[in-house]
C-alpha cells in the first residue's frame, strides 16, 4: 500500500514537473518579449527581445558607431559605391547643403548663389547612413550572442528604421506595421508580414520639413539641384526592405546600410530611375504618393498588405 | 486511495493554477521613460497630461512640438516622442500586440 503511494506520488511530481514545463515554453521563457526604449545617436531605440538573455549591448555599440561616423573623414566604402550605383542621388557630401538649409533648426531658404556655394563645399555628411548602419551594428551585436538560450528573434527600431532577427516562434512571422505618411504620427498604412532577418528603411518628406510662402521644404536634398527633391512629382515616401542573405553566408551585414542609402537614392530619382538600383541591390520596395497610390517594386507584394 | 486522488488533483490544480499566476504578465498604463506613471507628471519640463489610461502631452519646450502634435495616446503602443527633452510617453497594453514595430 505505501509503495502504490510512493509510485502515485512520484508519478505526480513528474507529471508536474511536465506541465510547468510546458507551461514555460510556451508561455513565459523564451517566447516572451522583453522590451526596452532608449535614446541613442538622436534616435529612439526600441529593442524588443524573444529570448531571456542578451549579453550584447546595441546602444552602447551604436554609441560607438556615432563617435566613429562624427570622427570619420572619409565616405565609406559602401557608401561611396551607392553613390555610383545611384548617378550620384545618394550623395554623402551635402554636410555644407544640410546645415545651410538647417530643417531641423533655423528653417532658411537660401539663395541660388549659397546653395552652389554649400554643394561645392562636398562636406561629408553621413545622415542617410548612419541609422541603417546601427541597424547592421544590431544584426552583429544579436548574432554574436552565444549565450544560452541563444537569442531566437528581435526587433529593433531605431528612429523608425525597423531590424528584424530570425523569428518570433516558428508559428509566428514579425508584423511591422508601415506608418502612413499622410495620416498623423500614430497612424499606420499596411503591415509587413515578415520571416527572418531584414531591414525595412522609409525616407520621406513628411517627417522633417518646414513651410515658407505656402511652400513645403523637406529634408531630402537632390544633389544636382540642392533644392528638396521633387524629380518624381507628388512622391511623398519610400520604404525599402533589404535582406542579410550576405552577413548569413558569413560577410559583413551591410543590408541595414544599404537599404537606409537606397531609399534614399529612391526617394531622389523616383519610381522609374530607381528600378535598376533596386535589382542591383535585391530590395524591394513601396513607393508612397501624395494622393494614396502605392507603387510597389520586387516581390514587395508577396507580404505586404494595406490596412 | 479515493481520497488521496482528490487531493492529488487538487494539489495539481493548485500547482497549475500557481505556475499560470507566475507568469509574467505585461502591466498595461502609461509610461514615461520606461516608468508608469498614474497621474499627470512632468519630466524635464515635458508636461504629461494622464487620464485613466491614456496620456498626452499638454506642453514642452522644445521646438517643433512633434510630441505635443501627437495629440491623445489611448491605443496600445501608441508613442510621443520628445527627442530635444528626451521624453517618450509610451501606451503600454495587456492586449495582445498586434504588432512588432511601426516602420517610417
Amino acid at each position: 500500500m505505501k509503495k502504490r503511494f510512493l509510485l502515485i506520488a512520484a508519478a505526480v511530481v513528474m507529471i508536474v514537473a511536465a506541465l510547468y514545463g510546458i507551461l514555460l515554453f510556451f508561455q513565459n521563457a523564451p517566447y516572451a518579449p522583453k522590451t526596452s526604449t532608449d535614446f541613442a545617436m538622436g534616435s529612439v531605440l526600441t529593442q524588443t527581445y524573444w529570448t531571456n538573455w542578451v549579453s550584447g549591448n546595441v546602444r552602447k555599440a551604436i554609441e560607438e558607431l556615432e563617435e566613429e561616423l562624427l570622427s570619420a573623414t572619409e565616405a565609406p566604402a559602401l557608401a561611396l559605391e551607392i553613390m555610383e550605383a545611384s548617378n550620384g542621388a545618394f550623395n554623402p557630401y551635402l554636410g555644407a547643403l544640410v546645415k545651410l538649409w538647417d530643417v531641423d533648426g533655423q528653417k532658411y531658404v537660401p539663395t541660388q548663389e549659397e546653395i552652389e556655394q554649400a554643394l561645392e563645399a562636398k562636406e561629408l555628411d553621413l545622415g542617410a547612413y548612419g541609422k541603417g548602419a546601427a541597424c547592421d551594428v544590431a544584426l552583429r551585436i544579436t548574432s554574436y550572442n552565444r549565450g544560452y538560450p541563444p537569442v531566437q528573434g528581435a526587433v529593433v527600431n531605431f528612429g523608425g528604421n525597423i531590424f528584424t532577427y530570425k523569428q518570433k516562434t516558428w508559428w509566428q512571422p514579425f508584423k511591422i506595421a508601415l506608418r502612413d505618411p499622410l495620416g498623423g504620427p500614430n497612424d499606420t498604412m499596411g503591415v509587413f508580414t515578415l520571416r527572418g532577418t531584414h531591414f525595412i528603411s522609409t525616407s520621406g518628406s513628411y517627417e522633417k520639413y518646414f513651410e515658407r510662402d505656402g511652400v513645403k521644404y523637406h529634408h531630402i536634398f537632390d544633389p544636382e539641384t540642392g533644392y528638396p527633391a521633387c524629380r518624381d512629382p507628388g512622391l511623398v515616401s519610400v520604404t525599402v526592405i533589404t535582406g542579410a542573405e550576405g552577413y548569413e553566408a558569413g560577410g559583413l551585414s551591410t543590408g541595414g546600410a544599404i537599404g537606409d542609402m537606397v531609399s534614399t537614392a529612391c526617394f531622389v530619382q523616383g519610381y522609374e530611375a530607381s528600378l535598376e538600383l533596386l535589382a542591383q541591390y535585391s530590395c524591394d520596395a513601396l513607393f508612397v504618393y501624395e494622393n494614396g497610390d502605392v507603387r510597389p517594386v520586387g516581390r514587395v507584394m508577396e507580404y505586404y498588405e494595406a490596412r | 486511495m479515493k481520497r488521496g486522488d482528490i487531493l492529488i488533483a487538487l494539489a495539481l490544480l493548485a500547482l497549475a493554477g500557481l505556475a499560470l499566476l507566475l507568469r509574467p504578465s505585461g502591466a498595461g498604463g502609461v509610461y514615461v521613460n520606461g516608468e508608469a506613471v498614474s497621474g499627470s507628471v512632468t519630466i524635464n519640463e515635458v508636461v504629461i497630461e494622464v487620464d485613466g489610461s491614456r496620456a498626452r502631452v499638454t506642453d514642452s519646450p522644445c521646438r517643433d512640438k512633434l510630441c505635443v502634435h501627437a495629440g491623445w495616446l489611448d491605443r496600445p503602443g501608441d508613442v510621443a516622442v520628445c527627442l530635444p527633452q528626451r521624453v517618450i510617453v509610451e501606451i503600454r497594453g495587456t492586449a495582445r500586440r498586434q504588432v512588432d514595430g511601426v516602420a517610417g
